[in-house]
């Protein structure tokens, strides 16, 4: 979605109204940042930095996936990160007590599933603000998880053992393959945010999901179900938790109980550096994943220019803000 | 008459469990949580004193290793419970000072393990049990300069050894961490050797033949970590790498899936501690080896000094005895209690 469409073509030149469009400044950020990064930094511009990007990209980028909708309805889902990690945990124990690899992970995603349904419930049915809604749910899904594993972290099967041939979904390693491996969780993460930009912007659930965010009670009174389609927000935000935990442990093997808190600000981040209105009603799934990129891009290029690693902290923030400032901006001078 | 038969047997109950509990004596332990198997193992080995020695023992931890807070908090409730002894392992030594003082003007004595607090405490720790870290840095620096000697001495170019620490701030970490930086330095010669990355290390030499490269991340995360780990695989001419943690370790085992730079004629990998990666690892020869601690004697010895202590008997200072494990000898019997998954 643009985020004027009030503008007929015509009335500005190209270029700008391309530059008032926070994604297309978003996408301009994240080349010239990458360009910056194989020019001046040392062996960034290969194939293992590469790898390594989209190793710290997945989960965040799932995580950013599903609480878009939920950024979209003009809620907020602070219980994704924690729940995430409270999924992979619940599915890793089953696993480490024997159960077969196949159906856990497909727990991890429903449980996810059904974390969400439990925001949606809160916020579209109790009427809770739905920050105090997903407040609470990452406090139990962060206790929940501490309980279940009695505090222990949970590895899930290495890579060399048959259990943990899950790993080849999101990365692909074999002495006959590139040092570095074959990026297959690129193929599943792109092919993913394809149906969900489609899902959002072309289909019926995304648009009532938009509308909502525009204007609630215009939406309840022109005769939509709001609660059906806000608590579908919710389950998207939880399935995309659940599978950002599958991520999480294919890529860095253990979860530790207890974490997990951040993660959520991270794919928040993400989503408003991409272009969707914390106030709901505008936005994209490829803004979202421009937004994680830039992140990630930062996260693993500073420290090839010399910069230690609390840097990307300073720099995301830095971006963040310029990204949300270009957006309000841009919508003033519309209004004038 | 029913009821009054009733109350009095509640009450001899009652006045005989106050008399057993009363023979008893009573350990709190404040440990660092079961984030990591090694805790499990600590837990056992404290549950093994207690009931050697008669004590009742009770372990708590916080959730994860950065809840400062709430480990202050759980140090807090042992101190007020009035224990005869508690065993404290500090997530963060400065923090924990006014509680210490209060356990040493209860007169509960403490027992400090794995992680010192420090500093004058006016009597109130009475023992600290745990791995002589920096011996165990430095015993990882000789043995990574044993196998590299070559490479460190007789190369025409610069030769990169990367150092992996999970933070700054907890003692046993920075220990292990300086420890081995300080061996490094001194084996390869303090004037061709620089030490670069992070400004709590840092010493530049100029012309330096060997340059450590320290990498340590902004925030206990993985992916964090992990970023720190590839910029010191991204070195180039690197010859080895050592992790001062399970936490670090496991970030080398997992970029070097990726990057596939470790193996026996290639760069040499050391770990500290065990882990279900780590050991793996270790096995399968990527990593060269690891050093492995003994936290079932770290827990036992901690009790036990503690329950010492309690009774007024003299404690001193322990230091546990560590080992140095590779694919070849981790199958010893002595070396392979010391592992955990």
């Amino acid at each position: 979605m643009d985020t004027n469409p009030s503008l007929r073509p015509g009335q500005q030149s190209r270029l700008k109204r391309m530059l008032s469009n926070q994604r297309t400044v978003a996408l301009l950020a994240l080349i010239v940042l990458f360009l910056f990064f194989c020019l001046a930094g040392d062996n960034f511009a290969s194939y293992t930095t590469f790898m390594s990007i989209l190793d710290s990209s997945y989960y965040i980028g799932f995580l950013a996936m599903g609480v878009t909708f939920v950024i979209m309805t003009g809620g907020i889902d602070l219980s994704c990160g924690t729940v995430m990690v409270c999924c992979a945990l619940i599915s890793g124990q089953l696993i480490k007590n024997g159960f077969p690899v196949a159906p856990c992970l497909v727990l991890c995603i429903i449980l996810g599933g059904l974390f969400g349904f439990l925001n949606g419930f809160m916020v579209s049915v109790m009427k809770l603000p739905a920050f105090i809604a997903t407040l609470g749910t990452m406090m139990i899904s962060r206790g929940l998880g501490s309980i279940i594993t009695a505090t222990a972290s949970v590895t899930f099967p290495s890579r060399r053992s048959p259990d943990g041939a899950f790993r080849s979904i999101f990365k692909m390693i074999s002495p006959d393959l590139p040092t570095g491996g074959l990026p297959t969780g690129l193929v599943l993460f792109l092919a993913l945010a394809v149906i969900m930009g489609l899902v959002l912007g072309k289909t019926k659930p995304g648009r009532y999901i938009t509308a909502l965010g525009s204007n609630k009670e215009a939406t309840r009174l022109s005769g939509i179900n709001i609660v059906k389609w806000e608590t579908l927000a919710y389950v998207l935000s939880g399935l995309f938790a659940g599978l950002a935990g599958i991520s999480y442990a294919a890529t860095y093997s253990t979860l530790l109980p207890g974490t997990g808190n951040g993660f959520e600000l991270d794919a928040i981040a993400g989503t408003v550096i991409g272009g969707t209105s914390l106030s709901g009603g505008i936005g994209s799934i490829s803004g979202t994943i421009i937004g994680v990129f830039i992140m990630s891009v930062l996260k693993t290029g500073l420290p090839f220019v010399g910069l230690q690693p609390h840097y990307q902290l300073l720099f995301t923030g830095i971006v963040l803000v310029i990204a949300v400032f270009v957006d309000v901006m841009n919508r003033q001078r519309q209004k004038t | 008459m029913k009821k009054r038969m009733l109350l009095a047997v509640a009450l001899v109950l009652c006045a005989a469990s106050v008399a057993i509990a009363g023979e008893k004596l009573q350990v709190e332990v404040v440990s660092k949580g079961f984030q990591h198997d090694f805790w499990v193992q600590v837990n056992r080995g404290c549950t093994a004193a207690g009931e050697e020695f008669g004590a009742n023992v009770n372990f708590v931890g916080p959730a994860s290793e950065s809840n400062i807070a709430e480990q202050i908090e759980q140090l807090s409730n042992a101190v007020n419970k009035k224990p005869d002894a508690i065993c404290f392992a500090a997530l963060s030594p400065e923090s924990s000072m006014d509680m210490i003082f209060q356990a040493r003007d209860a007169g509960i004595p403490v027992i400090t393990f794995d992680s010192d607090i420090g500093g004058d405490t006016g009597g109130a720790v009475k023992a600290f049990v745990a791995t002589d870290n920096k011996d165990a840095g430095a015993a990882a620096a000789t043995e990574m300069y044993n196998r590299l000697k070559d490479k460190l001495t007789g190369s025409d170019y610069v030769v990169h050894i990367g150092v992996l620490s999970q933070d700054t701030t907890s003692q046993s970490v920075g220990d292990r961490t300086i420890g081995f930086i300080e061996k490094m330095v001194e084996l390869c010669g303090a004037d061709t050797t620089s030490v670069e990355g992070h400004v709590k290390y840092n010493k530049h030499v100029v012309g330096a033949r060997v340059v450590l490269d320290v990498g340590i991340p902004a925030e206990t995360t993985d992916s964090q970590m992990n970023t720190v780990t590839q910029t010191v695989f991204n070195k180039s001419n690197l010859a080895g790498v050592y992790a001062s943690n399970e936490f670090a370790a496991k970030s080398m085992v997992n970029v070097d899936e990726t990057f596939q730079l470790l193996g026996p004629d290639k760069v040499i990998g050391i770990g500290f501690d065990s882990g279900v990666v780590q050991v793996e690892a270790v096995k399968d020869r990527i990593l060269y080896g690891a050093i492995t601690q003994n936290p079932y004697m770290i827990g036992y010895l901690s009790v036990k000094s503690a329950i010492d202590a309690a009774k007024g008997q003299p404690v001193k200072d322990i230091a546990v005895p560590f080992f140095f494990y590779t694919a070849d000898n981790m199958n010893n019997p002595e070396i392979a209690a010391c592992l955990y998954e």
